[in-house]
């Protein structure tokens, strides 16, 4: 969020290659490094 | 939405809210209609901190602490809800003053554990930087470029981040 936009290093970072990730003060590290479907089935409430 | 814009992106602000308590005073309908019991309560999901004082002193004390609150990092607004009679009526109390600024060093991370990710970071073929709010000044930003360069990390970024 706070990288220059217009950095050649910007928006390049691919995490699924990464061997290492820095996340400097990111709010949620587990949508970031997971997929999740709105799709999906509600794993909750139901029988 | 001001208030709120200004916790989303951490800007430090002292927020004052006129408010009426004593229900005896029997002030005009427009004030009682906008009067509270907890005026701060609407605002309190996003803000650090708010009080309401009950003196002059208390006042004075609440200020000084709501501007150190809003002035640490991670920083945001605060709130102080100023009753009426604070605000009208004539100065009662003696001795009054305003308690010293002491300011607060921001958190930082434990050096054994940022020496150990200095170390990860060098010995990494594909290093990837996502950067949330990391920067606060805008030395920060220039410090983060440097990172990224020095290690040659590509960045990336996100809604959540």
């Amino acid at each position: 969020m706070n990288f220059p936009t217009r950095h050649p290093l910007y928006g390049v970072g691919d995490i699924a290659k990464a061997d290492v990730i820095l996340c400097l003060e990111v709010e949620d590290i587990y949508m970031l490094t997971h997929r999740v479907s709105s799709a999906q089935p509600h794993r909750y409430g139901r029988t | 939405m001001a208030i709120y814009n200004a916790f989303c992106d951490r800007v430090p602000a002292i927020v004052i809210l006129g408010n009426e308590l004593d229900a005896t005073a029997r002030r005009s309908f427009v004030e009682w209609t906008h009067a509270a019991q907890d005026a701060a309560v609407i605002i309190r999901d996003f803000t650090k901190w708010d009080d309401a004082p009950g003196s002059l002193q208390h006042f004075a004390e609440s200020f000084v602490r709501a501007y150190k609150i809003a002035m640490t990092p991670p920083m945001g607004p605060v709130a102080l809800v100023a009753n009426g009679k604070l605000q009208e009526e004539p100065i009662e109390e003696s001795n009054l003053r305003i308690p010293k600024l002491t300011t607060t060093t921001p958190p930082q991370g434990d050096s054994g554990a940022i020496a150990e990710t200095a170390k990860q970071l060098v010995n990494a073929e594909n290093p990837v930087i996502v950067a949330g709010r990391l920067a606060r000044t805008p030395n920060g930003i220039k410090l983060l470029v440097e990172l990224a360069e020095t290690l040659q990390a590509r960045s990336t970024t996100s809604a959540i981040a």
